[in-house]
């Protein structure tokens, strides 16, 4: 088997400046050449000798041309998002590189025959081969819900223009609309097949937008992140009041809003940089780097709600109607009202349950409640 | 390499709100002037916030899909882009003058080109007269007919009236219609009372928004009488106190607008090279292609 011109010959160009990447060395020594991988060590090697010698690490050559030719993009957020797709060394990772990081180039040339996976939210990714007989190096990539992993590609709707992902994030199975594309309530049944690197990018930046840019920045150390009270102090117009919030309901917001069943980033703001929030951030791969636009725009009304005083009502209910009070709030909350079934009187939050509560305790001027304090 | 971000409101309700500045941004991505292409929002994602880092190249030319300068323009994208020697004073205008600053970003160490809203270009002039094309079907309309410019007013700031005002008088100086008016919402002379101010039977109104929504497919339609209820839309043209009037909705919603941001940010030193010919030729042949003025629906927030 002999590597295609086309792979040797930009390597070869560059080969006297002196080559280091994924394992593979060539270096020029006093007008010979060196050339190294983990498994070989040739010297002494003119060009034609440096020719034969490459040809007998393919895998080597040709994961040298995909990185340096096709990808490109040396410290962008995109090809460090590519090298995790397929668990290569990140050069600038620091400490968050995980254990399963790292491959070498065969175990990755291995893998990447049969594909590898990768989950990024509710995103299942696979990198593989176009060729995987006869593998020339060239990486495509697979994107679908994690859902369907196991679903026959037949049964999905296959797409391959990134922009169609815009549609696919606009609204959930109930045709609701998602303002927040991080929430998991991504709809599944669709897939796109065989993008290249930068449509790879495309289509996950149009799905969960700016997460790859934000995790780059965590993975290398440098993500800034705007805790609360930077974030509430410089809004202004009708949001200049959620500086306003109580301490202790940023927390109550932050178990409402910002938890991993309603948001798929992982807080990573706090109160401020030395008082952090008491409820857990969660575990998505990506970060949240400060209170996003829904959280703001939230914190107005519970700061205009938040500034009401509190008072002592007086009202009659059975003890089962104020657990019941307790149900319908966890339900609605939940998001399961639409699961209780139209004849399951005994959960609280049933909506002739519901109804019933209304027609006993509920008169035309509201709830029949008493305020006792002045 | 250079980038172009299209920073538009967005809205965390209607999910309509932001089909304009996705279909102009892929007119634009079409004509491949720039590397990267990004479309950034207030109250979608990403956010003014982090549409930056998002991009590799180095040079950003910023465009406002706003309508005229004030607190969007001025204060809101600038502080959230963390333009962080931005002053209102860079633009120099007189509240429809505004060209660009340049700028850096913060915490991407990018130049920023940060333009004018796309509303108060000169360009925008041609649109609002593209707009009054598709609305009646006629790409020669003018002769014998009314066009009523319609913005939101001062509510919020005075530029709002004054570029209105600024494109009802360019389009004026033309003499290609008949009558030319500069209406608003809430102060005078206001659009209920369209019908007052042309002699016309034919009237074009058009209201000068970004996006069609609360004000363009509800209040407008109702306030001018074209309809009852605006969820049972109206008819174009649309029969008022012996007047007819065309009126689809917001301009902003015009294909051509890609091209104003085009110049917005060619007015900013970017290299189109031939990219306004190629947009003004997708704009015209669906110009061309969908010329059958269709009723309004209601919609959004």
């Amino acid at each position: 088997m002999t590597i295609a011109t086309a792979d040797l010959e930009p390597l070869l160009d560059r080969a006297s400046a002196g080559v280091t990447f994924d394992g593979l060395r060539i270096d020029e020594e006093d007008g010979n050449y060196v050339l190294e991988t983990p498994a070989d060590e040739w010297h002494d090697l003119d060009e034609t000798a440096l020719r034969e010698a490459l040809e007998t690490c393919e895998e080597y050559v040709t994961n040298w041309r995909y990185w340096q030719e096709t990808v490109g993009g040396e410290g962008t957020a995109r090809r460090a998002f590519l090298r995790w797709c397929e668990h290569a060394p990140i050069p600038d990772a620091g400490e968050h590189t995980t254990t399963t990081d790292g491959l070498a180039v065969p175990a990755r040339y291995d893998a990447l025959r049969e594909g590898i996976d990768r989950r990024w939210g509710q995103l299942s990714i696979t990198a593989r081969f176009v060729d995987v007989d006869d593998p020339d190096g060239e990486r495509v990539y697979d994107l679908w819900h994690v859902d369907d992993a196991d679903s026959d590609l037949a049964d999905l709707e296959v797409y391959d223009d990134p922009r169609d992902a815009r549609e696919i994030a606009t609204y959930d199975e109930d045709g609701r609309y998602r303002p927040l594309k991080t929430a998991p309530t991504l709809v599944s049944g669709w897939a796109f097949t065989g993008l290249s690197g930068a449509e790879l990018v495309e289509t996950v930046g149009f799905l969960y937008p700016a997460t790859i840019a934000n995790w780059h920045r965590e993975l290398r150390g440098n993500l800034d992140v705007d805790h609360w009270t930077e974030t509430a102090e410089r809004q202004t117009g009708i949001y200049d009041v959620i500086d306003e919030l109580p301490r202790e309901a940023v927390d109550w917001m932050a178990e409402a809003c910002c938890v991993d069943s309603q948001c798929l980033r992982r807080r990573e703001w706090g109160y401020d940089e030395d008082d952090d929030l008491d409820v857990d951030g969660g575990d998505g791969p990506f970060p949240c780097r400060e209170p996003c636009s829904l959280v703001v725009a939230a914190a107005r009304k519970w700061a205009i709600l938040e500034s009401e005083e509190e008072h002592t009502y007086e009202l009659e209910l059975t003890t089962s109607e104020l657990n019941q009070l307790e149900e319908l709030i966890d339900a609605v909350a939940e998001g399961r009202t639409d699961e209780i079934r139209e004849a399951d009187v005994y959960d609280g939050a049933n909506r002739y349950r519901a109804r019933y509560l209304r027609a006993k305790r509920v008169g035309e001027d509201g709830l029949e409640a008493t305020q006792v304090d002045e | 390499m250079q980038a172009l971000v299209i920073a538009a409101h967005g809205s965390h309700l209607n999910p309509d709100a932001s089909d304009p500045t996705y279909a102009h941004a892929d007119t634009i991505r079409e004509t491949g002037a720039f590397d990267e292409v990004r479309e950034a929002f207030w109250k979608e994602e990403p956010h003014f916030r982090e549409v930056v880092r998002t991009l590799e190249a180095d040079e950003v030319f910023v465009v406002p899909l706003f309508i005229s300068e004030g607190y969007f323009t001025e204060e809101v994208i600038p502080r959230e882009l963390r333009l962080d020697d931005w002053d209102p004073e860079k633009w120099d205008s007189d509240g429809t003058s505004a060209s660009q600053a340049t700028l850096e970003a913060d915490d991407v160490g990018k130049t920023i080109h940060y333009c004018g809203p796309v509303g108060t270009h000169d360009a925008m002039t041609d649109v609002i007269v593209q707009r009054a094309e598709t609305a009646t079907g006629d790409p020669a309309v003018g002769e014998g007919v009314g066009l009523a410019v319609v913005g939101h007013g001062t509510e919020r700031n005075e530029n709002s009236a004054k570029a209105i005002e600024y494109h009802s008088e360019r389009i004026r100086e033309r003499g290609r219609f008949d009558e030319v008016k500069a209406l608003f919402m809430d102060e005078e002379p206001e659009v209920d009372d369209v019908t007052d101010f042309f002699e016309s039977d034919d009237i074009v109104v058009v209201p000068l928004f970004i996006a069609d929504g609360y004000h363009t497919q509800e209040d407008i339609p109702e306030d001018m009488g074209l309809t009852e209820d605006y969820r049972l839309g109206w008819d174009v043209p649309a029969e008022v106190d012996g007047h007819r009037i065309w009126y689809t909705g917001a301009v902003g919603t015009e294909d051509l607008m890609a091209d104003v941001v085009l110049e917005r940010a060619a007015d900013a030193g970017a290299d189109i090279g031939d990219a306004r010919e190629t947009v003004r030729d997708i704009a015209g042949s669906v110009a061309d292609a969908d010329h059958e003025p269709s009723a309004g629906t209601g919609a959004g927030d």
